[in-house]
């Protein structure tokens, strides 16, 4: 598995009492395989995304990223095993507004301390694959909702990831753009054999042959459906 | 830098603003460090150009020379130790400060410096010819340029004695007036009439080696002076110690506003980019990545602005006429430079510091 969360939990205090947000969830994906995550507001997704993506430790439960368990590694070393591993979709693009889009994605490679030549053709490639090439020098202030979330898609892929998360990554478009950006998404992660977690209220954007699961009440249970075969 | 350098091309404005700031503020001190230096010069080049170690002073004299009598028993240690040997030279030295007046009326002010022909203080080449000669004084040559010449007659305001300018020699100032050199019989008469008995400010003293700077108590001891460093003894030039105390106290208080102004601009930027801080750590960014880029900008802002404030300075200095004192060197321009860098990054180290602490989960909220 690319990814294994085993009984999560994750509570946080609330006045006087403690509000658990996560409990004893567990989900796994393996290389390749995209899953959609939906639940109501507040039900504790981006919280999910957030351990998965090594962004908050848990209480208890055990985090597994591309084969490191990564339950109890130092913030120094969680840092670097997302940096290598894992790559960030964010509801809004979350993008740099003085880099162009291509920049965006190489800075991924400055972080990790390689933007050489193969780097920056690699870049060129990536934006080239999300169809903003004609694109490549403008900066976010410049660029369409839609081709904003396209350069992100492409940076989380910069880095070679073995795990995507996609937190509410067309929450911010119209139907038709969301259709059209997670379509991509799920295409490029197949493609590139990437176990993936997409977070997403519109599963009716979602593609066919997507596995769905639901939060409620801090666990992850299966979908009703998977996506595309039956609505 | 990846991110640091773009931020700075793309948020130009606002950058080029505190840079404004700083370069004022860069322009100010650099100005201070040259009225400083300027002031110094005037009120103690005369003293620094002579080719002397230490001096010794009649004790309790505070470093001036107005407050020091010595007499020939003071000098006899001295000389007799100098005979000795070791590589120490010594020469009585008499200062004071006079007025002058030429034939046309016009007054001129001088701090005269009165020792004898064949002493090592005497100006070289034929300024110590012309001590030697009949009594008359040698003036320092920024007084040439005021229209004197060899040959013109000075009527010595006080004990109205006129004497005939010998000659010009090397410039400088002491106590915020051109210097002049007599014999030190001419001095003495100047200064105390008939009545010198032999009188004079001080023992200047060339120690040539250690040796001879370590014998220097015992002769003090012996001649009953009280010995201090030509540096020391710039103390006793009038105002100095005010004036540098003034200007460093100004100073000080430039580079202090300016460090503020830093830490103020930087810790609002970074606050302002923590969103942007918590995306570059949530795309795997260590803490040493984010404080180099940090630190990487603010070193290109504070010495980009520092080095064009220093310049337009140095630019102005050049056009600063003789009436002001004001002399700007590599050196002291280079340190208050290097000072206001340092101290704004000082500054800026809670801002900086805050980068740290910035959690990447905010990367999951709204636009960077």
């Amino acid at each position: 598995m690319n990814l294994e969360l085993d009984a999560v939990s994750v509570a946080v205090p609330d006045g006087d009492d403690t509000l658990t947000i996560l409990d004893q969830a567990s989900l796994a994906i393996p290389a390749g395989e995209v899953v959609a995550l939906t639940g109501a507001s507040g039900s504790g997704k981006s919280t999910l995304v957030a351990v998965a993506g090594l962004l908050r430790a848990v209480d208890s439960g055990r985090v597994v990223v591309a084969g490191t368990d990564a339950t109890d590694l130092k913030r120094s070393a969680r840092t670097r095993l997302r940096g290598e591993s894992i790559g960030l979709v964010f509801q809004s693009p979350n993008l740099f507004g003085s880099l162009t889009a291509i920049e965006q994605v190489e800075l991924v490679a400055h972080i990790g301390g390689h933007l050489d030549r193969h780097a920056r053709r690699r870049a060129a490639e990536l934006i080239d694959a999300v169809g903003l090439n004609h694109r490549a020098n403008t900066r976010p202030a410049q660029l369409s909702g839609g081709e904003r979330q396209r350069v992100g898609i492409a940076r989380a892929l910069m880095n070679r990831p073995a795990v995507l998360l996609a937190d509410e990554p067309t929450a911010a478009l119209d139907d038709a753009k969301g259709r059209e950006i997670m379509a991509l998404l799920v295409a490029e992660a197949r493609s590139r054999d990437i176990a993936t977690l997409v977070v997403t209220h519109n599963v009716d954007q979602l593609p066919a042959g997507v596995d769905r699961f639901h939060l409620e009440s801090g666990r992850v249970e299966p979908g009703s459906a998977r996506a595309g075969s039956t609505v | 830098m990846f991110l640091a350098w773009r931020d700075l091309r793309v948020a130009r404005g606002r950058f080029a603003l505190v840079g404004v700031v700083i370069g004022l503020v860069a322009l100010l001190t650099t100005l201070l460090s040259g009225l400083a230096a300027g002031l110094v010069d005037d009120g103690i080049s005369g003293l620094r150009g002579l080719p002397l170690t230490h001096l010794a002073l009649q004790p309790g004299a505070q470093h001036s020379f107005s407050r020091s009598s010595l007499t020939p028993e003071n000098l006899e240690p001295w000389t007799q130790a100098a005979a000795g040997g070791t590589d120490l030279e010594v020469a009585p030295l008499g200062v004071a400060f006079f007025n002058a007046r030429t034939a046309s009326g016009d007054t001129v002010d001088f701090a005269l410096y009165g020792t004898p022909p064949d002493s090592f203080l005497a100006p070289e080449g034929a300024g110590r010819a012309a001590l030697a000669g009949p009594p008359g004084l040698v003036l320092s040559e920024e007084l040439a340029s005021s229209g004197l010449a060899v040959g013109d007659e000075l009527t010595v305001v006080g004990p109205d004695v006129t004497l005939p300018i010998l000659g010009f020699t090397f410039g400088g100032s002491y106590g915020h007036v051109d210097i002049a050199f007599s014999s030190l019989e001419v001095w003495q008469e100047l200064v105390y009439g008939p009545s010198a008995k032999g009188r004079f400010s001080a023992v200047a003293i060339r120690a040539g080696d250690n040796e001879a700077i370590t014998s220097l108590p015992a002769i003090d001891q012996a001649a009953g002076t009280a010995t201090e460093t030509r540096d020391q003894a710039y103390a006793g030039s009038p105002g100095y110690a005010a004036e540098t105390a003034t200007m460093s106290l100004i100073t000080g208080f430039l580079l202090v506003i300016s460090a503020l102004i830093v830490a103020a601009f930087f810790t609002v930027w970074t606050i302002q980019r923590t969103r942007q801080i918590g995306l570059l750590k949530a795309l795997g960014a260590s803490n040493a990545y984010v404080l180099r880029d940090a630190l990487g900008q603010l070193a290109v802002v504070l010495v980009a602005a520092t080095a064009a404030g220093a310049l337009v300075a140095v630019g102005i200095g050049k056009l600063v006429g003789s009436g002001v004192p004001f002399s700007l060197q590599a050196g002291p321009v280079l340190s208050s430079a290097a000072t206001l860098v340092i101290l704004g990054m000082v500054g800026s180290l809670v801002a900086i510091r805050r980068v740290t602490t910035v959690e990447p989960i905010i990367a999951l909220g709204a636009d960077s």
